[in-house]
């Protein structure tokens, strides 16, 4: 069936359509897996496209073997009675030390997970963990240890692929949730609301569907859950409110596990937890109709997830023109995908510093409702950055010049100068005036220039915690292996045209518009016309063609298509 | 690397020739109208206007920011957040602003800060985010009223201008207010980081060359908004290439005029004090701004508030007094008008864990050399509450309105779809 009729025949009658009608080809191969993992290879979507469909999705839906998480500690900081006796600066000092464990911990687990997101066999698995963790969000800056975090980590790993209703009430009990949104402190008579809100709000129902009553007694019935100073779980039954309370038209001396029963039983919870997985996945929101087919499914299906995302890789609507090549690639899926593509073996430290600095620092949402996908990741500003950072990965880009103002500082002073000499009276000496210095950051009192830089270039903290990763990694001496020019000739492309659809290709989640493999022809002709090779010959010339093809590379990863997949 | 297009609209901007409308050439590779917009009033003195928005995230308590000290009320509901009358900064014998905000009370006093007590709408949400997209939407039924109001603001009011800057954000994600498909703001964090980086002169002119060409079909594209619509990826595609588009034409611009700006003043070292010395550097060179937003974030706070939230009194006071007093000796000074608003107040008795829930109504700031200071509308019973909950006296569409219309000369009622009664705050 040619794409034509078959949009014609999905237009006619979509409900009539079973999973067979999606045209198994190299593009919806691809399509699916991005959207089910990262950064899909050339290889892995032949692979996908021979295997078929059906085979590709149950592949899919496996989980890992090894999906363990390496050890963790419970590194609390030593209390008060145990530091007794000890002089200020001990005190301090072991206080210290705990605070920079659990900080080293944190980035530990944090580059341990970029790892697995690029290099799993399960990568769906993967895919899901961070959707959980967008979904039942925490945040090390309010829960404060990592102890916390990565135990939350570990449980929506292992239920990543498993049951919602498993993920509700286990998180209605986690330790890390409970601490972050306060049920910490939620006790009989003094209730605080704040988690029974966002559990009804962000976790399972969506604003409008329940009442600021149904909020009240929610948290009454959630009184008493806590954590322990060791990070368990802990049901603190004289905190608990054992009295009587209506939620959602249920009237009963309710707890928390009954509570979240409740939950589960509205009409709103699957269509909410729907709606979430069609929008994460397809990148755009489900029309009313598909959506209560959808919710229909998972109510059926008892919440099992698997199924659900079977029915929606086999459903040829998300394959449809809207959807596919259409989504924004948040911040962690372009810096895991970047290094996927590209085949270099990044730092992890640098694809989780990499995405903190385009606004997706893991374990660390900006609000309890995670992040704000899509278009919203994408401003001016980070649009440049992404370029910049796959431009460190690619070693075309130095981590000094991320945070810096130095080139607009020796542009302005060069242009102060050039103003003062046609100002006429050329002082042979102009260049000991002060100001007249290019790039030194700061001008003396007696400038007269315009071009006085007020800010400072910080080379020191700027950036923060990400930065400093950075300047960290390119100290260590570290730099990207990657050989496009022996890829190349594997795939025996040798002219420009070759060169750049092979290049477009293999770094690009979609089909590059014609007038992009123009633009790259034409830079890859003028760099070659410029050193006097002839087409066809650029592979020959080697570490010369390896260093254009990563430039090459570099603006490739920059446009706006390597934004999308 | 500046490009003529950015000396020919720098000179002409710092030529005095920002009153009125006027043609700029170039940028996005067309005469471009710059555009006074205003559809009634007097253009010429509007010209140039600017409405800086500063966001405060995650629902500030208005108890304790304008504190209701002389009420009974106050002392019964709060006790952990209480602050006592002898500390507030006594604006009369009712209410006096938070101790940590010394530098708006000094404001205050000399007539530039207006309060607008009990500022909220009808049946109130009490979710963070779908009461912002009331907030940013101007309207009840959020975003699916369709863009926000800045949005719909410069549509009414500055169709033509196709000045990337004139709606910016300073800070991460920027507020639903802004988005907007036809005239996209310019959203970064720091200067510092706003540019894209190559070594190589030849990658640099090829991305550049790219962004100039997309950015004059782009025009070309938005005009013809009738025309057949590219659908699914080609049309992504074309959004992301405005977006690089308007990037590579500001990025260059924004970052000479903070390298240019000398502050008269010491801005804190937080976000919002960085944010705020770059806006003020934006709107010294004058570089065709209109809307400029920023946010400070950390009101999400339920237990142990009181001092986390005199923290965030302290950044706020701190970074908006550096900011007004910067600009104190400007030309631009008349120029600016700042408001002052949060998703929500608090619940008006506290939790159990020394803390607030989320609640209702609360005030909104506007200052700036051309308001008239002082009290305006009523401040919301403390007893005569709803579930709890203070009951607005002062729809926040107001404020709004009364920026479009009194301080733009822009018709409120288009934008906001409804009419509102202005204040008379300038």
């Amino acid at each position: 069936m040619t794409p034509a009729i078959l949009t014609l025949f999905l237009s006619l009658s979509p409900a009539a359509v079973g999973p067979e009608a999606v045209p198994w080809n190299a593009q919806n191969a691809e399509h699916l897996l991005n959207r089910a993992g990262f950064g899909a290879r050339s290889a892995e979507i032949d692979a996908a496209v021979a295997a078929g469909l059906d085979a590709t999705i149950e592949r899919l839906l496996t989980p890992s073997i090894d999906w363990e998480m390496p050890s963790y500690e419970r590194i609390v900081e030593p209390a008060k009675k145990d530091l007794e006796g000890l002089s200020k600066e001990e005190q301090d000092k072991q206080r210290r030390v705990a605070r920079e464990a659990d900080r080293r911990q944190m980035l530990e687990a944090t580059a341990w997970w970029f790892r697995e997101m690029e290099t799993t066999d399960a990568p769906l698995q993967e895919k899901m963990v961070l959707f959980w963790h967008g979904l039942f969000t925490t945040s090390i800056e309010e829960a404060k240890r990592s102890f916390l975090v990565l135990q939350q980590h570990e449980f929506l790993r292992r239920n990543a692929l498993g049951n919602y209703a498993d993920l509700l009430r286990g998180i209605a009990r986690d330790p890390g949730m409970l601490v972050y949104l306060d049920n910490n402190v939620n006790r009989k008579g003094a209730p605080n609301e704040n988690f029974a809100r966002e559990l009804m709000e962000l976790f399972s129902l969506g604003e409008g569907n329940y009442t600021e009553e149904d909020v009240k007694e929610a948290a009454r019935a959630l009184t008493g859950r806590g954590s322990s100073r060791d990070g368990n779980y802990e049901f603190r039954s004289r905190q608990h409110d054992a009295g009587e309370k209506t939620v959602l038209g249920v009237t009963g001396k309710l707890d928390g596990d009954q509570l979240v029963d409740i939950l589960l039983k509205q009409d709103a919870c699957p269509r909410w937890i729907a709606r979430r997985l069609i929008t994460w996945f397809e990148g755009v929101e489900p029309q009313s109709a598909r959506l209560a087919e959808y919710a229909r499914v998972l109510r059926a299906e008892r919440y099992e997830i698997r199924p659900f995302l079977e029915k929606l890789f086999s459903d040829p609507r998300f394959y449809r023109d809207e959807v596919v090549g259409a989504r924004v690639l948040g911040p962690v899926e372009y810096m895991v995908g970047t290094a996927r593509r590209t085949q270099i073996e990044v730092p992890a430290g640098l694809l989780g510093a990499g995405a903190a600095l385009l606004g997706q620092r893991v374990f660390s949402p900006p609000s309890v409702k995670g992040w704000d996908e899509g278009y919203a990741w994408i401003t001016t500003s980070t649009l440049m950055q992404r370029g910049n950072l796959a431009g460190l990965m690619l070693g075309v880009v130095k981590v000094a010049d991320v945070m810096s103002m130095a080139d607009v500082e020796a542009e302005m002073a060069a242009e102060a100068q050039s103003a003062m000499q046609d100002e006429g009276g050329m002082q042979s000496d102009s260049t000991d005036e002060p100001g007249m210095r290019p790039m030194t950051g700061e001008a003396g009192p007696g400038t007269k220039t315009a071009a006085k830089p007020a800010v400072k270039p910080k080379t020191g903290k700027a950036g923060g915690y990400a930065m400093e990763i950075l300047r960290r990694i390119e100290g260590s001496g570290w730099y990207p292996i990657v050989n496009f020019r022996v890829r190349l000739e594997r795939a025996d492309a040798r002219t420009d045209a070759q060169i750049v659809d092979r290049m477009l290709d293999d770094l690009l989640a979609i089909p590059a518009p014609a007038d992009t493999r123009e633009r790259m022809r034409a830079f890859l002709a003028g760099e070659r016309k410029e050193r006097k090779i002839a087409e066809g010959q650029l592979l020959e010339t080697g570490g010369e063609a390896e260093r254009i093809l990563r430039r090459m590379a570099h603006l490739i990863l920059s446009l706006p298509e390597a934004q999308l997949g | 690397m500046s490009t003529p297009n950015h000396i020919d609209r720098r000179a002409l901007l710092t030529a005095g020739l920002g009153l009125g409308g006027f043609v700029l050439l170039g940028g996005r590779g067309e005469a471009r109208v710059r555009s006074s917009g205003p559809l009634f009033g007097d253009d010429a003195a509007r010209a140039g206007k600017v409405l800086v928005l500063v966001q405060l995230t995650g629902g500030n308590d208005g108890l304790s920011m304008v504190v209701p000290y002389g009420d009974d009320g106050y002392g019964r509901a709060r006790t952990s957040t209480r602050i006592a009358a002898d500390s507030v900064l006594k604006i009369d014998e009712y209410r006096g602003l938070n101790p940590e905000l010394k530098g708006l009370k000094r404001h205050y006093d000399a007539g530039h800060m207006a309060i607008v007590e009990g500022c909220g709408y009808p049946d109130p949400i009490r979710s963070h985010f779908k009461s912002y997209e009331v907030w940013h939407t101007a309207s009840a039924r959020g975003r699916s009223a369709g863009e926000g109001w800045i949005s719909k603001l410069a549509g009414v009011a500055w169709a033509k201008d196709e000045t990337p800057e004139l709606v910016v954000h300073v800070g991460g994600t920027a507020p639903y207010s802004v988005y907007s498909l036809s005239h996209p703001p310019v959203i970064f964090q720091t200067p510092q980081s706003y540019r894209w980086i190559s070594p190589e002169s030849d990658d640099l002119a090829a991305y550049r060359k790219a962004a100039e060409e997309d950015s004059a079909r782009l025009v070309e594209t938005r005009k013809q908004k009738s025309k057949a619509k590219k659908t699914g990826s080609e049309a992504a595609i074309d959004r992301l290439r405005g977006v690089l588009a308007d990037a590579n034409d500001s990025s260059s611009r924004i970052r000479r005029a903070a390298v240019a700006y000398q502050p008269n003043t010491k801005y804190p070292a937080d976000e919002l004090g960085e944010s705020l010395k770059v806006v003020a550097s934006l709107l010294d060179a004058r570089v065709g701004s209109r809307v400029v937003s920023v946010e400070l974030g950390g009101f999400d706070s339920h237990n142990n508030q009181r001092a986390q939230h005199d923290g965030r009194m302290r950044s706020l006071d701190a970074a908006l007094t550096a900011f007004l007093d910067d600009l104190e000796a400007r030309s631009v000074r008349d120029d600016v008008l700042v408001v002052v608003f949060s998703e929500f107040g608090r619940r008006v008795q506290e939790n159990g864990s020394r803390g607030t829930d989320h609640g209702t109504a609360g005030p909104m700031l506007v200052l700036g050399s051309k308001v008239k200071g002082g009290l305006y509308g009523e401040h919301p019973s403390l007893t005569e509450l709803d579930e709890g909950d203070l009951v607005h006296t002062t729809d926040f569409r107001s404020v709004y309105a009364t920026a479009i219309e009194r301080w733009f000369g822009a018709d409120a009622a288009k934008v906001l779809g409804a009419r509102y009664s202005t204040l008379p705050i300038v």
